[in-house]
């Protein structure tokens, strides 16, 4: 078995596959975030990390559309995607998993990861309707592709329970795969662990690990689990009030003394 | 295989064919669109016919023995449960060569050991995990190919690893036929086999001392599969779910040897915990489960009757109570079969480890009569089945071609065709488990009824003898105390010490639920076990359990274990059963402390 995802032909681009080049995000008089500048390679593991606040989910916001910044600029895929509306964005082959759940609870499973695929979907609402032709066969992809998703995540024994029923640790397990069921080319993780207790957090890191490495895919992780970052990620962004204080590898960020200040308070103090 | 062929001698179908892989021949030219395999890949089941998958075996078979596996040889296997292990297995014994079958649970320096035994050249493993702990040992190693089944997640595969789909295309038919080899060949082979050749290496689970590899020959295996036509009464369209490991020689006998025998459909679900699942969409009519198993499935109705209403919870009390059959199944029996997948169940097996008897009796109210198996891998699995008639507690008759006996000083003797070859290169251990007789000595102690049913006592190296001098076997006292649904393991231990002990393991949910419905808080499970009404609750097990023991062999005191035994630290054997003394050396605190 193999994964043959109906994966759109990739754009062709120079650079970076994701550049962020001076965002600046104000609300009214507040600054979210302020000359925030990074880029990520294919198939890189990145971190945005920092204290409650410090603008990690405005990033998010901004990459995927939901926020506007008033300066800078974000190219993917050699592509200028500020002003563009989140499904635009999504349809370019970006998804993300949200900190507390955007499932649909009374949904199974499979219907969950089936709307994942959504952005996946050609055919029209009559041709849907009349289950022929294109409709017939998208679905029957759809499907197959859904169950990659499902065996990958070992979410087999749960196949048609409502999503609401089911373990807090399982539905993180599911919306990490209605993310991947849209095929994305890079993957924003909003707190994976957020909430999980200690094995709950050792399965999902494996499981990022494993997504990583079987589909090769690019991903950008926000995470307050500082223990885990450090395992996984292979470069990561400081935030610190909505300004980056430190770029770089794990044990270069961990021995920056403003990182360590921002985390464990000044020395002076 | 030689270039020089005879003309194959005409198959002695009366006699039935005297090796598996002939037997799998013979399915495919009798029934060649039967289906022999289900397997259930992304939620679909895929069939797979007896014609099929004889072809894949031959390919299998004739790719192999380009990279030289031939008689006498072996191949080690490292694989879950799925069609391409009973391929792999029937192909490498359609060499003469004998499988290896490795648990994937294996750590890394055990496989080591086990290579360095067997001296393997080729080995066949299902993914990167079992992939990467032979590239680990292959180095100064006899290994000098890798088969990966699954090669998803592996970038680059490269020498000494292939993958198991080039392998079939090597030895395809066309492949054959493209260097003009004879396509003949491989039945020729097949039908030259000798029955006294090693056919699989089953290393012992070893639940004391070191793994020992028990040379089990066609023979011995044709013997297990004839069981399963004349007294299970297998045959073709039976549906068999494999849920116990390949490696295990109860599976095996049932899934490779009974089933290619018979005809039967195996099947290969997702398992884990989709296993209910498994069963329910398969309704297996004929079913093998170790007694933990049979005690999950027990607790996955438990649980479903305390979410359940009152209406359905009386009518399942009244319905394993007694009364009219036909009522009791429309009402109750009925309707819980049907949630776990058993309504067309025709046999159910117990096997691997002692069944505890009100585990027995709670099925048997559901109309599910369990019926227990005694086997040693030595004997290839076979030793006595129960019968309608067989005694509580008794593991029941030989079966037909078996002697059993008990020697005076209570070990179980027994005798057959199904009596394995030997250990592999140990001449000593096989001298002192064959004896001139030919009779198998198998370390088990025991005593036969008038009847010929027989019990078992325990194992013979495990007798505790207590400081008063009283000999009490521990096997059967553990079997009791594991009777209750919330005591999931139990050590006894007592050796030497005034009085009986016992260690025991809880099982969390069981225990967890009965918390939570008397209102008790708790965090983990070492808290949970902790909480005086806790143990207020086994000491009320034990009691019960006491009644029926006699003075010396009751448990006078007892410790709970903080945590699950587990494979890891050596308390389990990879087919979970508890090993006794790692874990009572393992919780030598907690022993010490029962007799302070």
């Amino acid at each position: 078995m193999t994964f043959t995802s109906s994966r759109l032909e990739h754009r062709r681009y120079d650079g970076s596959l994701l550049e962020v080049k001076d965002v600046t995000l104000q609300f009214g008089g507040v600054t979210a975030l302020r000359g925030v500048n990074f880029t990520v390679e294919e198939n890189e593991l990145f971190a945005v990390i920092g204290p409650n606040g410090a603008g990690k989910t405005s990033i998010f916001n901004c990459l995927n559309g939901v926020y506007r910044p008033q300066e800078g600029s974000i190219r993917f895929q050699g592509v200028e995607i500020v002003g563009r509306r989140p499904p635009a964005i999504a349809q370019l082959g970006m998804a993300r998993t949200f900190q507390n759940l955007g499932l649909f609870v009374n949904l199974n499973v499979i219907d969950n990861l089936m709307l994942g695929r959504h952005v996946r979907m050609r055919s029209g609402f009559l041709s849907g309707m009349a289950w022929v032709g294109r409709a017939r066969n998208e679905e029957i992809a759809n499907r197959r592709r859904v169950e990659e998703i499902i065996e990958l995540l070992a979410l087999q024994p749960f196949r048609y329970e409502p999503v609401g029923s089911l373990p807090y640790g399982i539905q993180k397990k599911i919306e990490l795969g209605r993310a991947l069921a849209m095929d994305p080319r890079i993957l924003l993780l909003d707190e994976p662990v957020a909430g999980m207790n200690l094995g709950e957090t050792e399965d999902m890191a494996r499981l990022i690990l494993e997504i990583r490495h079987e589909l090769n895919l690019t991903m950008i992780l926000v995470e307050h689990d500082l223990h885990m970052v450090m395992e996984l990620a292979d470069r990561l962004l400081v935030l610190d009030f909505g300004e980056p204080i430190a770029l770089g590898g794990p044990a270069e960020v961990q021995a920056n003394p403003r990182v360590i200040a921002a985390y464990l308070g000044s020395g002076e103090t | 295989m030689t270039a020089t062929i005879a003309p194959p001698p005409a198959p002695d179908l009366a006699a039935g064919p005297a090796t598996l892989p002939e037997w799998l021949l013979l399915q495919s030219e009798m029934r060649p669109k039967a289906v022999a395999m289900r397997v259930k890949e992304l939620g679909r089941w895929r069939e797979i016919s007896w014609r099929e998958h004889a072809d894949r075996v031959e390919a299998v078979g004739r790719a192999l023995a380009t990279f030289g596996v031939s008689r006498g040889e072996r191949v080690l296997l490292l694989s879950e449960n799925r069609p391409e292990w009973i391929v792999t297995d029937l192909a490498v014994q359609g060499l003469g060569a004998s499988t290896v079958g490795v648990f994937p649970t294996t750590p890394v320096a055990e496989v080591g050991l086990l290579l360095a035994r067997s001296g393997a050249r080729v080995a066949v493993v299902e993914d990167e995990e079992q992939l990467d702990k032979l590239l680990e040992l292959q180095k100064g190693s006899s290994l000098e190919r890798i088969v990966v089944i699954d090669t998803r997640g592996i970038r680059l595969l490269e020498d000494p690893a292939s993958s198991f789909d080039a392998l079939e295309s090597l030895g395809s038919r066309e492949a054959v036929e493209l260097r003009s080899a004879d396509p003949d060949e491989w039945r020729v082979a097949v039908g030259r086999l000798a029955p006294d050749d090693v056919a699989a290496i089953a290393f012992t689970p070893g639940t004391s001392g070191e793994p020992k590899g028990a040379l089990l020959t066609h023979a011995n295996l044709a013997a297990a599969a004839e069981v399963g036509m004349t007294e299970y009464g297998l045959r073709a369209g039976d549906r068999i779910v494999s849920v116990l490991p390949l490696c295990e020689i109860a599976e095996r006998v049932l899934a490779v040897a009974q089933a290619t025998s018979a005809g039967c459909t195996v099947h290969f679900g997702e398992g884990g915990d989709a296993l209910e699942n498994d069963i329910r969409e398969v309704r297996p009519t004929v079913f093998l489960g170790a007694p933990r198993l049979w005690q999950r499935l027990r607790e996955s109705i438990d649980v479903g009757l305390r979410n359940a209403g009152h209406v359905k919870r009386a009518a399942f009390k009244f319905g394993t109570s007694g009364g009219p059959r036909v009522l009791r199944s429309l009402l109750a029996t009925g309707p819980v079969r049907k949630r776990v997948g058993l309504t067309r169940v025709r046999l159910a097996l117990a096997g691997g480890a002692p069944m505890p008897t009100d585990l027995h009796a709670w099925w048997a109210a559901l109309g599910v009569d369990v019926r227990e198996i005694y086997g040693l891998t030595e004997t290839c699995g076979v030793g006595t089945l129960v019968g309608a008639d067989a005694p509580t507690g008794s593991v029941g008759r030989a079966l037909p071609g078996t002697e059993i006996k008990v020697a005076p000083d209570r070990e179980i003797l027994v005798r057959g065709r199904c009596v394995f070859a030997g250990y592999l290169d140990d001449p000593d251990e096989t001298r002192g488990a064959i004896d001139g007789d030919g009779w198998c000595h198998t370390g088990d102690l025991g005593a036969l009824d008038d009847e010929g049913n027989l019990t078992i006592v325990g194992r013979r190296k495990d007798v505790i003898v207590t400081s008063g001098g009283h000999t009490v076997a521990p096997a059967p006292i553990e079997r009791r105390l594991t009777g209750s649904p919330f005591v999931r393991a139990a050590v006894v231990v007592g050796d030497g010490r005034p009085h009986v002990g016992a260690l025991l393991s809880l099982e969390g949910e069981a225990v967890g639920d009965w918390a939570a419905e008397q209102g008790l808080a708790f965090t983990t499970h070492a808290a949970l076990v902790a909480r005086p009404e806790v143990r207020d609750l086994v000491q009320g097990v034990v009691d019960a359990v006491n009644e029926d023991l006699s003075a010396e062999e009751q448990v006078r005191a007892f410790a709970l274990l903080p945590e699950d035994l587990s494979e890891d630290d050596g308390a389990l054997t990879a087919t979970l059963k508890v090993r006794r003394t790692a874990t009572a050396e393992r919780f030598a605190e907690l022993v010490e402390s029962m007799y302070a």
